[in-house]
């Protein structure tokens, strides 16, 4: 029998993505949901939660793979590659949300002191797996994502710079989204270089104001930030996205590490984000002229 | 037609996680906001003693040498608000209850070793009421000396203080106040009564108060001034480094906070901090929604983020 298509959407998994790309239900509620039952149940969430807003951009500092590691005496190297795959069902769920700019903190600048063996598995991963993900009919490719390399990659060995600017390439005609993949980064560095980028660029240097150097900076295409989170419950920004973030972006510090993220992490920042939203557009609606929000009582 | 059917039942799966999402942020609320406190060890939320802040302080691996405090001052919740040119008494309203918030930090900053406190206000009020602030924390027998103004968009004050002096007082057994306390000024030696008593040294306690200008906006003159060096030629392009973009961007301005306390807003948002200087700085964050009034520093809320902070670890990268 065939059913119609919505209904066969709905009970099953997406046919496309691969079983092991699935951002899991982890919740001691859902433990008592069969796990056959789960993929249904993750479609009927992505698509109720597009009946509502969702933020344009959102950003992961992805911490945590190291120690959810040394926790089940792995090695470290375990843990990273596990965290890559972390990554890739986040993104897999961000995508079928539509939400269509993502920025993860893949590697500091600071963290080419960590011990070598571990910076030269990182270096491995990032060797292989951006172009993985990037290959067609690979999860960027299937929903229109470009990838984007952001950060000093020319502190990066020639050839994980091959592969990122492969990277790039495969997919620089896509045009629903963007993945801004910070490594090596730090917030810091391209603060500077905007700043540096607005100074030698300016043809008047009256004109220049915030927005100006916010367009040199390197998430620049990307739309202002709206979601912050951190996992493995550390609460401060490390370096990351520290101008994108000071405004308006709602900072979210979560416990579990990031290998360990799942729907449930997820859900809460996203529905802050449609309640506020909601709120604000009847807030308008109700009284445009005495509706004043933390986004209008700017002073300076 | 079958679309008919599950576009009402995602509306109601929708419906029921705004369900449940609101009703545990209305839970935490009231735990929040229930007259009962979870740690009843405080005996004052607004006085705490030397005793307890002794004792909270053992259990720090840590504490910050510089806070930071961003007060989200938020949407004009104020009745006066409503009505026309009553701007003015709004605002000093919220410059009392500032002035009240930063008299207490000082002095627990004091107790607890912090070098430096850099308060923030989204709307710069702490910016433009200064002097208010100033005089006002006079009467409580704190002085803020004035530094010069930093380039860096952001007033400075020094501590001329008697804060210890005040603590001692008010640690007091003696609770009949002698013609000494009550005819002495701030900073005064006493005279009669028991015989002279010096005044401790002053507080080496400096703070910032910053606004907006301070963050983004410093930012934009910093490429300005370099874009007139560039053109004035007194920077080469090609010498104009990334280094030297951070040495004209550090120059003049306030220290990296170690730990920043977030105070009211329902989410954890920075409002417009400076960008440059929380690189490394611990959050903690005191949720008040907007439609309440902006909550008071009190000791329990500091000691929540110091308690954050003297648990927290820094691996810089390692």
């Amino acid at each position: 029998m065939v059913l119609p298509w919505n209904l066969w959407d709905l009970i099953s998994t997406s046919s496309n993505d691969p079983p092991d790309s699935h951002l899991p239900l982890s919740s001691f509620l859902l433990a008592y949901v069969p796990k056959s039952l789960h993929p249904a149940l993750r479609n009927l969430l992505i698509r109720s939660l597009r009946l509502g807003p969702r933020p344009q951009h959102v950003a992961f500092i992805m911490d945590g793979n190291r120690r959810s590691a040394r926790e089940r005496s792995l090695p470290v190297r375990v843990g990273h590659e596990e965290g890559f795959e972390a990554l890739k069902r986040v993104l897999s769920f961000l995508l079928k949300l539509e939400i269509p700019h993502v920025t993860v903190y893949a590697f500091s600048i600071e963290n080419f002191n960590r011990d070598p063996l571990e910076v030269e598995a990182l270096m491995d991963m990032a060797r292989l797996r951006l172009v993985e993900i990037c290959e067609k009919g690979a999860l960027l490719d299937r929903h229109g994502v470009q990838i984007r390399v952001l950060g000093r990659t020319d502190l990066l060995p020639p050839d994980v710079q091959e592969s990122c600017a492969r990277a790039e390439a495969m997919t620089a005609n896509n045009s629903k989204g963007i993945l801004n993949f910070c490594c090596p980064y730090t917030s810091q560095e391209e603060m500077a270089t905007a700043i540096k980028r607005t100074a030698t660029s300016a043809q008047d240097p009256e004109t220049i104001t915030e927005a100006t150097v916010s367009s040199n900076l390197y998430t620049s295409a990307s739309p202002p930030l709206d979601i912050l989170i951190r996992t493995s419950g550390v609460s401060r920004l490390s370096d990351f996205l520290l101008w994108q973030a000071s405004e308006d972006a709602v900072l979210h510090f979560i416990p579990p590490n990031w290998p360990d993220i799942g729907v449930v992490d997820v859900l809460p920042p996203l529905l802050q984000y449609q309640a506020e939203s909601t709120t604000r557009a009847l807030g308008r609606w109700l009284s445009p002229s005495s509706w004043s929000s933390s986004r209008s009582t700017k002073v300076e | 037609m079958l679309w008919l059917f599950l576009l009402p039942l995602q509306a109601v799966v929708l419906v029921i996680l705004h369900f449940c999402f609101a009703f545990s942020r209305l839970l935490a609320l009231l735990r929040q906001l229930s007259p009962f406190p979870r740690n009843s060890s405080t005996s004052s939320p607004l006085a705490p003693t030397v005793y307890e802040i002794e004792e909270a302080r053992k259990r720090w691996k840590k504490t910050p040498r510089k806070l930071s405090v961003l007060f989200a001052v938020g949407k004009r919740w104020n009745v006066a608000s409503w009505r026309r040119g009553s701007k003015d008494k709004e605002e000093q309203v919220e410059v009392a209850k500032l002035a009240s918030d930063i008299g207490r930090l000082v002095k627990w900053s004091d107790q607890l070793g912090i070098e430096e406190l850099s308060l923030y206000d989204e709307r710069g009020i702490l910016d433009r009421q200064a002097q208010s602030i100033a005089s006002s924390l006079s009467t409580s027998c704190i002085i803020l000396q004035p530094l010069a103004e930093s380039p860096a968009g952001f007033q400075s004050f020094k501590i001329a203080t008697t804060t210890r002096r005040l603590a001692k007082l008010k640690e007091s057994t003696d609770t009949s106040p002698t013609r000494a306390e009550v005819d002495s000024g701030c900073g005064v030696s006493d005279s009669g009564g028991d015989g002279a008593v010096s005044p401790p040294p002053p507080s080496s306690l400096l703070i910032n108060l910053l606004s907006r200008r301070a963050g983004r906006p410093q930012l934009a003159r910093v490429a300005q001034e370099l874009a007139h060096g560039v053109r004035k030629r007194t920077y080469k392009s090609e010498s104009l480094t990334t280094g030297v973009v951070e040495e004209k961007v550090e120059k003049g301005t306030f220290a990296e906070p170690d730990l920043l306390l977030v105070l009211g807003g329902p989410y954890l948002r920075l409002r417009g901090f400076p960008p440059w200087q929380i690189r490394l700085t611990e959050m903690y964050h005191h949720p008040s929604p907007d439609w309440l009034p902006p909550p008071t520093l009190a000791w329990p809320v500091l000691r929540r983020a110091l308690d954050l902070y003297g648990g927290a670890q820094m691996r810089l990268g390692r």
